[in-house]
């Protein structure tokens, strides 16, 4: 059955494959390049060097802007969770914001940053604040009480109740947030070095297709692909390592 | 922890409307008394502005672009992801033989793909509906999996013996009882139809809500900018409404049916 299911998924990638080399050879153009190709034009600009160049300058920028959001969602949650007015006063303030897109703000966000790195890093953790903000809350009200009230009488307070006994208790939601906000972080990346950019991935994308080069641009969105699906096997694998206690739970 | 007596709710109330007025409030006076920069534009001179794109009608032809696109896209790519995931969720071939591809293309970030499909398609309408319908596919088609896969395996049990047919197994029972999961999806696809919307204007030049922020920000027409970017938090809100209304008022009638199941 097993061997089945593999066979399956095999075939699977096998057809699309297929239908993009078909697509590719029937149309024989050099803007439809074949996956053969794409490849090839990966390989050709790893081993130049300017794919690392790249690659380094965007995630740089990337995960600079997802820890601000990750610091500020988690202080903000936590505040939010164990304090009501303050809760009242901001939770449905981010509700009501949630769901616009920020990606509208980045005139703004440029006006006041310049056009530099600090736009985008601003830009990244403004998108992804959201998600992990309402993860860590969630996570933050979800602590069963007992614990609560095991740490409040032993005097468990401040630092060491945020580090002993808050933190280990919501790091699965957080995680959970983390998981949501990376694929928003690439998105967000790549639209801000698409309109004012000299280097990142996005910049490269554009160049590529300004070329008529659509092997490279396509490359490019390949290492896009494998960029997030390396970080999300790492979220869930370091989810699996450092949330031991939940092994049942599939993420 | 300390316990505090349980205040009435009015007074949090009072809370959540009074902090957003008074962060208004300072906006518009330091933008008064020009301690922001210039193009911090007082909020009373953004509503202004905003009444004015309205009445001169200027707003509705670029919200119309707008919408057309987010809805094309959204309709398209989430149609096909909630029927391919309803499928997979059934059928454990069907889901096999997507899942590796999924997997992967799910990772890109699609918006990436755009100036390549640009290369073949222009900076058109038709390019920009392929990205955000491709981008709403992937939160439809797993949700709706999950939501097919998670359905309590006795009312399976139930219709398989009273020897229903598979079809309409799929159709009666399946269908209505992943719609709560379906709706989950489709709320995020929606979100993600809306971020697209703005992201794919904003990039080549073209009409619309996010290019006029563009634009606006370029000529440093500020307080239409400011405007603009109202706009478009205002259709993502009542497009989010309308969608959460059709949700409960297309899941309110399966949980009914629950009820009378369980009577």
């Amino acid at each position: 059955m097993n061997t089945r299911s593999n066979l399956v998924k095999l075939l699977g990638v096998c057809i699309f494959l297929g239908i993009w080399q078909g697509f590719a050879v029937l149309s024989n153009t050099r803007m439809f390049p074949s996956a053969v190709t794409v490849f090839i034009q990966l390989g050709y600009l790893v081993k130049s060097g300017v794919l690392l160049e790249n690659v380094l300058s965007t995630l740089s920028k990337g995960i600079g802007g997802l820890s601000l959001a990750v610091f500020a969602g988690s202080l903000l949650g936590i505040v939010c969770a164990r304090n009501r007015y303050i809760n009242a006063a901001l939770n449905p303030l981010i509700a009501v914001l949630y769901p616009i897109p920020k990606l509208a703000l980045y005139p703004i966000v440029i006006l006041i940053f310049g056009l530099g790195a600090w736009s985008k890093i601003i830009q990244v953790s403004l998108e992804c604040f959201f998600p992990l903000f309402v993860q860590v809350y969630a996570g933050t009200r979800a602590i069963p009480k007992s614990i609560l009230w095991l740490a409040s009488n032993n005097q468990v307070k401040g630092w060491r109740l945020l580090r002993d006994v808050l933190l280990p208790a919501l790091l699965p939601s957080l995680l959970t947030g983390l998981r949501i906000a990376t694929p928003i972080m690439l998105i967000v990346m790549c639209v801000t070095e698409f309109i004012g950019e000299s280097s990142g991935l996005g910049y490269l994308i554009v160049r590529y297709s300004s070329y008529f080069d659509p092997a490279s641009a396509l490359a490019i969105v390949l290492t896009f692909g494998l960029l997030g699906l390396i970080a999300d096997r790492l979220i869930v694998w370091t989810r699996t390592k450092a949330v031991f206690w939940e092994k049942q739970i599939k993420l | 922890m300390i316990y505090r007596n349980r205040r009435p709710s009015s007074e949090l109330w009072a809370i959540t409307l009074g902090f957003p007025l008074v962060l208004i409030i300072l906006w518009e006076i330091a933008a008064r008394s020009h301690v922001f920069p210039s193009y911090m534009v007082a909020p009373s001179i953004i509503l202004r502005e905003a009444l004015s794109l309205v009445t001169n009608g200027k707003i509705f032809a670029q919200m119309g672009a707008s919408l057309y696109r987010a809805y094309a896209g959204f309709i398209i790519g989430s149609a096909v992801g909630v029927s391919l995931g309803l499928l997979s969720g059934v059928s454990r071939p069907v889901q096999d033989l997507f899942d590796t591809v999924q997997g992967f293309v799910h990772a890109i970030p699609k918006i990436s793909l755009f100036p390549a499909i640009a290369i073949w398609l222009g900076f058109s309408d038709a390019s920009r509906i392929i990205i955000i319908a491709l981008s709403c596919f992937f939160p439809a088609y797993l949700n709706a999996m999950n939501g097919a896969l998670g359905i309590n395996p006795s009312y399976i049990w139930l219709s398989k013996n009273n020897e229903i047919s598979r079809l309409r197994c799929f159709l009666q029972v399946i269908i209505p009882a992943s719609l709560p999961r379906v709706f989950v999806g489709l709320r995020i696809s929606l979100m993600v139809a809306f971020i697209l919307m703005v992201a794919t204007e904003v990039i080549g030049h073209s009409n619309g809500l996010g290019s006029l922020a563009m634009s606006s920000y370029e000529d440093g027409q500020y307080a239409e900018m400011y405007a603009t970017i109202l706009f478009i938090a205002v259709t993502g809100y009542f497009s989010n409404l309308a969608l959460q209304r059709i949700a409960s008022a297309l899941c309110r009638g399966q949980q009914l049916n629950q009820e009378e199941h369980r009577k």
